[in-house]
């Protein structure tokens, strides 16, 4: 926003006043945190746009660029104008200093530019690695030394300390004279220098403070300091003075300007690959989460106490899916974000599908697909920590309370966006990835989200929005929003589901591509599987097929099945098997009364009762054919099993009961929501009503000056810096004096308070309120950043 | 898409469509890597494990191949974790080489240095390797070179043994083609192995693995050591030698329980070598007897832990392991593989059936239902007995009877585990028994009448299970076995393999009763003979009154 030449405004605030409406918005959409909740004037706004946790926000989502001219503008003294700003970032700085103004970070004409106090407060004493500046290092010394100083350098002497600083600043700060100072220091004295130059400006040293002289001075670090070239910064530390370390960068705040990010090399992957792999990968990952609702409709996982899935279960279910636990926990936690199981709530709360799960099982697999990707999108939860210990040295739990990470949403959208802004088939290098998102916002730039690109891209890759590394169509469409588009691009992908299989005489089943779900259902019931992939691979034996008489198929049924699935009938091996099976199927039933075994041959029993691993069962022979067991029937049932017997469980009136697993649902629930991070972005709708409300807000405040102003108790409070309102609240402390505070309140009402400071410390003024009429006081604590203005009290 | 006849499977099975258009190239392609590990009638299933790998890397395939072929056949993407895997393993394989030194003799070069660091930091390395003479350098005692090997293949790093070998003692051998010659899958055997130095050749049983070993002899030239599993095998190895070499009877010896002779080629059987006396081999002598330029080591698959540890020492010599299947019921084919060598030769059974080589079998399981006694005793039974009862039913003779008889004329071979059984099997069958107190003389002459036709049955107890040749049975009846070894299976299967006359089919009946633990061990046995690619069928034993029909359906005449 060029500001307008001839008319530099005095405050931020009344910047902000003169910014058109959509500047404002400009301002609430890059900075959304202003904006909630609505603050009611400019002048709230203002105050709010400069405190130290807004301004800290605002700097972490800065881009390198922006972030090194606002550190140039740290580093250089205010008020400056945009053409030193550019000299000392060695690049054109203009774009940058746009977007710091348009964020109200920056204020002031061209040739006053003013950044707001809290920007330095944030990037701290050494923004870029400079020291302070000479006037705040040399403040310490005495003016006797500071004279000293002076003759030391030949310069004249001064009167007072202050401009005797302000001699030595413009001595020190200019090339020619450093120059010239530095060809005649000492060996080692250019060393140390170099040292400190490029950052952390602090050195340490042995007794810093002793006076020294430069006709005295013995070591290359008494030369510097004697010569002001370094400072005393405590008892043993030195520091170089801001003025010097910029000469000696050779006039620039930064090495480099950076201007732009590193590119991303280009792999190209042949064409059909990538959607081919990203396809596989897709039906494998919900063949996966429909695996885990099948296993906990079965058999629910307990819910620990804090809250997760425990590591044992962890385990059981990587063991039942058959997948590593780090994918385990992929599964769980999508399934779970999905909204697909849940936390059933009961008293001994359980992990159990929800009845969405139903409904999901039912789509075809793109539908399902776009589900669970559309899901992970915005999800907070990382897998990846599952497993990983806290600090206090605990694992996380899958579904556990610890593993969000609002940084997992920002590194994924944007890792998903480099990825979508390259060709289509062409996918690119993590470092460089890792790389461009530091670019993309330097103060963010952590361990955690380095390594959530490299996680960001597993999932990917696990999921099927991507293939070979690069964004799959599916997966393209994906993240341009485009849910229909997607489900239809990995549908075209998928390879063409297969009806029939090939029987073979060692009692496999080979399913050579997707099998059609109805029949592979009743496959996966007649056997077991053995091998997946693009093919699935299913093997006959006894006890799978129990498993389906248990369903409750006949040899019959089962037999037209597999003749019907078959490309190659049925082999004779097969067919016997079945049949072997179902012979001596249910030849021994147990009952529930007590449990009892009854068969129509004896000598089954007989073996039973000889049986070691039924010992633990107490059976006992009632009649020769019925034996009566100690234990519950379950358990006499999977011993018998065990024992290689196909038992069959009986009803009270004699009839086979059918077992089959019930399925266990939660209740309806909602969506877990991701964690809020970043202050969701404003709808222009919103930003149209927050622009509105600013400006009502300033016509009422104008009004209410004016309505004060008339009143002699309460003096007009204009937005104030904080810094100054910080100052005068401090010499109102030290004085003694009461002063009316403007203050905003947790919702960004403002209200004015008469009080006493008492002290101010830490960020806050504590004070003696003694804004209540009747007279009623008390000690209250008031945030600085909250204070709107002051003004002192003329009663 | 594409449309190969390959799928690979995402926990490293790959399942060979056989009836698609390009699987025979495609089998041609990925068997150099991939260990056949079922090949029953439509879909073939491959194994890439990391031995098949680094035998792929021996025989000097790279990885980029290897991709590339499954890239190729492969009718769905393939997992790109596979490929890297793939990759990272066959990397693995000789980046440590054992080499000789001019100056120091065997050293352990690597051409990663990092890797021979990560190696001499095991504790199990430390003790086998002398100084460091170089950052990527370090000797190697060379009695430790065997041990060596195996301890690198145990730790990942499979190391290339370039170190050569001693020529041995140099005698003229020749074959005497006259008549005949290697069969070409021979000479590919005899080549493949004679190239790689050192390694095994995987040839099913009856395919003349014998042949190969003559061929490789002649090869080499040299004095020979030929490790066999018993003295009948022993003897025909002899035989066989004498016909088809220009070696005479007096260069070769027999060195067993009955005879010490040490020839310039002589033949050892495991027991003899493996026999311990107050702690110690006495026969170790053996080895060092002559300066042996070849080792052949008959039936790899059955090789006794002793013997490994012997080869162990053995590395400068040429070793020659000969199997039908390189599968152990013990799981040592790593053993294998670092002291014998990598596989340098393997022909699908089926595949040398399809040229003629072997006869095609037609295998038939019967079951028989216990009598109500017979089932009563045995679910009275002890655990341990059990096996054998079940076994050893009276029942089951019954059935071997009408067996015998549906096929009288033809040679037909009983095959059981339990003396008893055969001795009443023999009695009613009125045949002889051979067994392992019947004297070597007697079993020759059985064999020979066996052989001519005089008689038609021979009941044989499990002492036959190896290297008998008996060129005519046409029939074998398994009445009772090891449990489930499917390597014996492959033996007994082999018993009828051999060629016929008049290039008929051979039949396998295996016995059962049905509801015990014989018919669970069966199914073990029966899985191993339709992973081979053999259809077996299962028939009712109360069924047989009219014979077993033929695998078309067709019933033997009355």
């Amino acid at each position: 926003m060029p500001s307008r030449a001839g008319s530099s405004p005095r405050t931020l605030a009344e910047e902000l006043r003169s910014r058109d409406d959509t500047a404002l918005a400009a301002l609430l959409r890059a900075r959304p945190d202003l904006a909630v909740p609505l603050p009611a004037s400019t002048t709230a706004l203002a105050t709010r746009a400069t405190t130290r946790a807004s301004v800290q926000r605002a700097l972490d989502a800065l881009d390198a660029p922006a972030l090194q001219v606002a550190e140039v503008l740290a580093a250089l003294p205010s008020p400056v104008t945009a053409a030193a700003v550019s000299r000392a970032w060695g690049a054109k700085a203009s774009p940058q200093l746009a977007v710091l103004r348009e964020q109200a970070l920056l204020w002031g004409g061209d040739r006053r530019l003013q950044v707001v106090t809290a920007v330095r407060d944030v990037l701290g004493p050494h923004p870029a690695g400079l020291g302070p500046p000479l006037a705040e290092a040399l403040g310490r010394r005495s003016p006797q030394r500071l004279a000293e100083l002076l003759e030391d350098l030949g310069l004249p002497g001064a009167g007072d300390p202050d401009r005797a600083l302000a001699a030595l600043a413009a001595h020190l700060g200019d090339p020619e004279a450093v120059a010239a100072l530095l060809a005649a220091a000492p060996e080692g004295a250019r060393t140390v220098l170099e040292r400190l130059t490029w950052g952390p400006p602090v050195g340490a040293v042995a007794q810093a403070e002793r006076s020294v002289r430069a006709a005295t001075s013995t070591g290359p670090v008494d030369w510097l300091l004697a010569h002001g070239l370094l400072a005393v910064a405590g008892a043993g530390t030195v520091v170089l003075p801001r003025e010097v370390g910029l000469v000696l960068r050779g006039g620039r705040v930064h090495r480099e300007p950076a201007t732009a990010p590193p590119p991303l090399p280009l792999r190209e992957q042949p064409p059909a690959r990538v959607a081919a792999t990203a396809a596989g990968a897709a039906v494998e990952a919900v063949r996966l989460v429909e695996a885990l609702g099948q296993l906990w409709s079965e058999a629910p996982a307990p819910v620990l106490r804090a809250g997760g899935l425990g590591v044992r279960e962890l385990k059981r279910v990587a063991l039942a899916l058959e997948v590593d636990e780090l994918t385990t926990a992929l599964v769980v936690e999508l399934a779970r974000t999905a909204g697909l199981v849940a936390d059933d709530q009961e008293v001994e709360p359980r992990w159990v599908p929800t009845p969405r799960f139903d409904g999901w099982v039912e789509e075809p697999v793109e539908e399902r697909w776009v589900r669970l990707a559309s899901a992970w999108l915005p999800s907070t939860r990382v897998a990846a920590l599952v497993g990983t210990r806290d600090a206090k040295g605990a694992a996380r739990n899958a579904l556990g309370p610890d593993v969000d990470r609002a940084a997992a949403v920002q590194v994924r959208q944007r890792v998903l966006a480099e990825l979508a802004q390259l060709p289509a088939d062409a996918a690119t290098e993590q470092a460089v990835l890792v790389e461009r998102m530091r670019f993309a916002a330097p103060r963010r730039a952590s361990r955690l989200r380095e390594e959530l690109v490299g996680w960001t891209l597993r999932e990917a890759a696990w999921l099927g929005v991507t293939g070979a590394g690069a964004l799959s169509p599916g997966g393209r469409a994906l993240v341009a929003g485009d849910e229909e588009a997607a489900a239809a691009a990995l549908a075209t992908a998928l390879p063409a589901p297969v009806r029939q299989v090939l029987l073979q005489a060692d009692l496999t089943a080979v399913a050579p591509g997707p099998l059609e779900p109805e029949p592979a259902r009743r496959l996966a019931q007649l056997a077991t599987v053995e091998s997946r992939g693009g093919a699935t691979v299913y093997r006959f034996d006894a006890s799978s097929v129990r498993r389906a008489l248990d369903a409750g198929s006949t040899a019959d049924e089962a037999l037209r099945f597999l003749a019907e699935v078959s490309a190659t009938g049925v082999p004779q091996p097969l067919e016997y098997l079945v049949r072997d099976v179902a012979r001596r199927y249910g030849r021994v039933r147990v009952g529930s009364a007590g449990a009892y075994l009854r068969a129509e041959d004896e000598s089954v029993l007989t073996e039973l009762l000889s049986e070691r691993r039924c010992a633990s069962l107490g059976l006992r022979r009632l009649a020769p054919t019925v034996l009566a067991a100690a234990a519950e029937p379950d358990r006499v049932l999977a011993v018998l099993r065990e024992v290689g017997i196909a038992p069959a469980a009986e009803g009270p009136d004699g009839e086979l009961v059918l077992r089959r697993a019930t399925a266990h649902r939660s209740g309806t629930r909602q969506l877990p929501r991701p964690l809020p991070s970043e202050v969701p972005a404003p709808t222009a709708a919103l930003l149209d009503a927050a622009v509105r409300a600013l400006r009502a807000g300033d016509e009422d405040a104008v009004a209410e000056e004016r309505r004060r102003a008339s009143t002699a108790q309460a003096p007009p409070l204009p937005a104030m810096d904080p810094a100054v309102s910080l100052a005068v609240l401090r010499d109102a402390a030290a004085r003694r004096r009461a002063v009316w505070l403007g203050y905003a309140d947790a919702t960004g009402q403002t209200a004015r308070r008469l009080v006493e400071p008492l002290s101010v410390e830490g960020g806050r003024v504590t004070a003696l309120d003694r804004t209540d009429p009747a007279g009623a006081q008390e000690v209250r604590t008031y945030s600085v950043h909250r204070v709107t203005g002051v003004a002192v009290h003329d009663g | 898409m594409n449309d190969g006849p390959l799928i690979v499977q995402s926990d490293k099975t790959l399942l060979l469509e056989v009836d698609h258009d390009r699987a025979r190239a495609c089998r041609a392609a990925i068997a150099p890597f991939a260990e056949l590990e079922r090949a029953p009638e439509h879909v073939h299933t491959y194994r890439l494990t990391p031995l098949g790998l680094w035998n792929a890397r021996a025989a000097g395939h790279d990885a980029e191949q290897v991709v590339d072929t499954l890239l190729e056949f492969s009718r769905y993407p393939v997992p790109h974790a596979l490929l890297v895997d793939v990759a990272e393993t066959m990397a693995r394989y000789g980046r440590l080489q054992l080499l000789n030194d001019p100056a120091h003799g065997l050293v352990l070069h690597a051409l990663d240095t990092p890797v021979l660091e990560e190696v001499l930091r095991s504790r199990k390395v430390a003790p086998l390797v002398g100084a460091r003479i170089a950052p990527d350098a370090v000797v190697v005692h060379p009695s430790e070179r065997g041990n060596l090997k195996q301890v690198l293949l145990k730790l990942g790093w499979p190391a290339e043994d370039l170190a050569g070998y001693v020529d041995g003692e140099a005698h003229p051998i020749e074959l005497a083609e006259d008549g005949w010659s290697l069969r070409p899958y021979q000479q590919e055997a005899v080549e493949g192995f004679w190239h790689g130095g050192s390694g095994v050749v995987v040839l099913p049983c009856g395919a003349g693995k014998t042949l190969v070993g003559a061929g490789a002899m002649a090869q080499a030239k040299a004095t020979t050591l030929i490790l066999v599993t018993n003295t009948v095998s022993a003897r025909q190895w002899r035989d066989e030698l004498l016909k088809r070499t220009s070696l005479t009877e007096d260069e070769i010896g027999e060195y067993s329980g009955a005879r010490k002779e040490i020839r310039p080629v002589t033949i050892a059987t495991y027991q003899v070598v493996t026999t311990k006396r107050k702690g110690a081999y006495p026969h170790l002598e053996l080895f060092d007897a002559r300066d042996w330029g070849l080792i052949l080591y008959d039936e790899v698959h059955l090789l006794p832990a002793p013997i490994f540890r012997m080869t162990a020492d053995l590395q400068a010599r040429r070793r020659l392991g000969l199997t039908a299947t390189l599968v152990r019921e013990d799981g040592r084919e790593g053993d294998v593989f670092s002291l014998i060598g990598p596989k340098r030769y393997d022909a699908p059974w089926k595949d040398i059936e399809a040229q003629g080589y072997i006869a095609p079998a037609d295998c038939v399981e019967v079951r028989v239902t216990l009598p109500e006694s017979e089932r009563l005793l045995y679910a009275t039974a002890e655990d341990e007995d059990r096996y054998r009862l079940c076994s050893t039913s009276p029942a089951k003779s019954r059935v071997v009877e009408k067996l015998v008889k549906q096929h009288r004329g033809e040679p037909t071979l009983v095959i059981g585990q339990y003396i008893d059984q055969l001795d009443d099997l023999a009695e009613r069958l009125d045949a002889p028994v051979i067994k392992g107190e019947t004297t070597v003389r007697e079993r020759q002459r059985l064999f020979e009448a066996f052989r001519t036709g005089e008689i038609s049955t021979l009941v044989v107890s499990k002492v036959a299970n190896f290297s008998i040749d008996l060129p005519e049975a046409k029939v074998a009846i398994q009445v009772s076995g090891s449990f489930g070894s499917r390597q014996e299976e492959a033996q007994r299967l082999g018993r009828v393999l051999r060629p016929k006359g008049d290039g008929g089919t051979a039949r396998f009946y295996t016995v059962v009763s049905r509801d015990t633990k014989d018919q669970d061990f069966a199914a073990h046995r029966q899985r191993f003979l339709a992973e081979q690619g053999y259809a077996y069928r299962i028939v009712d034993a109360d069924d047989l009154d009219h014979g077993v029909p033929d695998s078309d359906g067709v019933l033997p005449d009355a």
